[in-house]
């Protein structure tokens, strides 16, 4: 019988205690998300639920920028530099790793995308670029069960992993870790086998060990922009287009995962 | 194992080989072509020059090969492994004493060690080679005298030196750098001393000497430097023949001398740096391992010290309480975590660190064996660690107790 997947939440960015993060916003997400919103993307804490489209650049809900400064962004290229700069701010100090590698991952997301064009359109080609997948930096992720489509539980209570880098690409989570087996203890790595386990294909680990893992890593997740659904969107949307687009079911149709 | 205290570690077996169980500051692991893992075991002093245990079963270790030093005024306190290649450390009691250099083994065939080359180090101001380091399979960073170098004061007579053995058979002097101002004829001033101390012995503290050098493939530009009183050094390698300082910091004084390990983390921008207690009952606490963040490498910054039990505790249950070697990441069949720190502190036994905040440094896990027959120190003394990749932990005691081989449940 197909057992409905667990849901993650996933803590990210400059947290010192995940569990602490998650006791502050995990009720909150929970109450967010449902069935018409499955999932749910704040600054510090992911709730991915089956059914969540892939999480981009621009994604509602990390992306942290008073209006007034919004205002101030007279280029299109400005926005890029901006969402640049905000998920470095995300980055906590001692992820040097991971810092370099989304500063690469974001100069190939801007390669693959048209330069950046002041139109005056609401979208325009360049905005290929913020349908990159957003990296969430140093990821601690936990499963939550449910019962009945109710989550039991918005505490850890299974403990976290952690991840150097995770993102959702709306049907699988990838999990980017540096440095290999040998970089993390025997229980660490028992319970990263544990958590494979447990999520079968809908999480996908990477182990980048050389430079030349972490290139084919970032080819590989930046192809996903080109499955975003069109028209592209740059990290601000009007009220009216927040939530997915009438196209966007089909990118996001998940199914029931087997344990 | 009965008066032993741990948390979190067992003891799988002790070996104290063959009644030579003082371990000195080289530990280095091989796989051997026959698949045998290999412990390549340094001496603290005299009469053993090196050990090799087999410990493909870390239960049953056995000891495969044991050799001796060509006379008692000498000690290979170091040593080092890349593949079947073994360099060890020969370094004197008396400047000008000889045999004072590196010598490279073919290890084969680990039973049989073959001697491939010799390089001379000797000098009438050296004596010799104190610690290597040979992680690349072509370059020895080594602390070691000079016949051409004259230090200021005799203690700081062992620099930075770098062997070229690509050709194993003949190697040769790449590259070199001291301190400035600790050679005789340094346009620098002589630094000034921390702790002044008799001349009476050339060993320990008072010295502004190298004592590790770390250099990793990921970064084969930088060399990472435990200066003894002169702190810690961060130096541009990309020209071995010329040497740059990128970065320093130095605890000492107000701290009490000897640094000892500068170990980077490369993925996090930090830096593991060790002091090493070199005094019998507490006479230099607090020695530290510092936790410093290297984000910028000119302005490197402490931010954190690993946790010790209580001096009142451990400072007079006699020998050394304090830091000394960790685990330093060296690639092969190796360890290599940036979270979790292994390090051995004399008296307080082997202790397991979680510095995945960095700021808050976390005791995980210790195993403190109780003092080993026919030691000099009333307590274990654990001097040197090395850890498996798969989590093995091996650690040697200074004086007696030899090799122990533990497994922490983290």
């Amino acid at each position: 019988m197909a057992v409905a997947a667990p849901a993650m939440f996933v803590t990210f960015g400059k947290v010192s205690s995940p569990l602490t993060a998650l006791e502050r916003e995990g009720a909150a997400c929970a109450a967010v998300a449902g069935p018409d919103a499955p999932g749910f993307l704040g600054r510090q804490v992911a709730l991915i639920d089956q059914g969540m489209p892939a999480i981009r650049l621009n994604t509602p809900g990390w992306l942290s920028a008073p209006p007034s400064l919004v205002a101030a962004l007279t280029h299109r290229a400005d926005l890029r530099l901006l969402c640049r700069d905000r998920l470095q701010g995300l980055t906590p100090p001692f992820a040097a790793r991971a810092s370099r590698w989304i500063e690469r991952y974001l100069l190939a997301a801007a390669k693959a995308a048209a330069p950046p064009q002041d139109t005056g359109d609401i979208t325009e080609a360049g905005d290929r670029y913020f349908a990159t997948l957003l990296p969430l930096v140093a990821a601690h992720l936990t499963c939550v069960d449910r019962k009945d489509g109710v989550l039991l539980s918005t505490r850890a209570d299974q403990g976290f992993v952690s991840l150097d880098l995770v993102l959702w690409d709306g049907m699988k989570l990838t999990g980017l870790l540096f440095g290999g087996t040998a970089a993390r203890t025997p229980r660490q790595n028992q319970t990263l086998a544990k958590l494979a386990k447990r999520l079968g294909n809908r999480l996908h680990l990477q182990e980048l060990e050389s430079p030349a893992d972490e290139d084919a890593a970032i080819g590989t997740l930046i192809a996903q922009q080109e499955k975003a659904p069109q028209p592209w969107f740059g990290p601000y949307r009007a009220e009216g287009f927040r939530g997915p687009l009438p196209i966007e079911p089909a990118e996001r149709k998940c199914h029931a995962f087997a344990e | 194992m009965d008066g032993a205290i741990s948390k979190n570690m067992t003891l799988l077996s002790q070996n104290t080989l063959n009644g030579f169980g003082g371990g000195g500051e080289g530990m280095a692991m091989q796989i051997a072509p026959d698949g045998r893992r290999i412990m390549w075991l340094a001496h603290e002093g005299p009469p053993k020059n090196f050990t090799a245990v087999d410990v493909s079963d870390p239960r049953n270790p056995r000891i495969i090969c044991q050799t001796d030093l060509p006379h008692q005024r000498m000690r290979s306190n170091s040593l080092d492994v890349t593949g079947n290649l073994m360099v060890v450390c020969y370094q004197v009691s008396v400047p000008g004493d000889k045999p004072a250099g590196i010598e490279l083994f073919d290890i084969s065939n680990p039973e049989n060690p073959r001697s491939i080359s010799f390089f001379d180090m000797s000098g009438p101001h050296s004596r010799g080679v104190h610690c290597a380091w040979f992680a690349d399979g072509e370059f020895v960073h080594c602390a070691s005298g000079a016949a051409d170098f004259e230090p200021r004061h005799p203690r700081d007579d062992q620099i930075y030196r770098i062997v070229d053995v690509r050709d194993p058979a003949h190697p040769v002097e790449a590259g070199r750098w001291w301190m400035p101002g600790t050679r005789k004829g340094d346009a620098t001033p002589a630094p000034k001393r921390v702790r002044p101390m008799p001349l009476d012995s050339l060993r320990g503290p008072d010295a502004f000497r190298l004592h590790n050098a770390n250099v990793y493939p990921e970064r084969p530009d930088r060399a990472y430097l435990g200066y003894i009183d002169g702190g810690a050094f961060i130096l541009d390698i990309s020209d071995m023949s010329d040497p740059k300082v990128v970065g320093s910091w130095n605890p000492h004084p107000p701290y009490p001398g000897f640094t000892h390990t500068v170990m980077p983390l490369l993925n996090r921008d930090l830096l593991v740096v060790t002091d090493e207690c070199v005094q019998d009952d507490a006479e230099d606490w607090p020695k530290l391992s510092w936790m410093v963040d290297a984000r910028k490498e000119d302005n490197l910054i402490p931010i954190s010290t690993f946790p010790l039990p209580p001096l009142e505790e451990f400072g007079h249950k006699g020998g050394r309480f304090g830091s000394h070697n960790i685990h330093e990441n060296r690639p092969g069949p190796s360890m290599r975590s940036e979270e979790v720190i292994y390090g051995c502190f004399f008296n307080a036994g082997v202790r397991i660190y979680d510095i995945s905040d960095p700021y808050r440094p976390e005791t995980l896990a210790y195993y403190i064996p109780p003092g080993p027959e026919g030691s000099r120190a009333p307590t274990a003394q654990m001097n040197d660690i090395y850890v498996d990749e798969r989590g093995i932990v091996y650690s040697v005691d200074r004086w007696a107790g030899g090799l122990y081989i533990l497994e922490a449940d983290i």
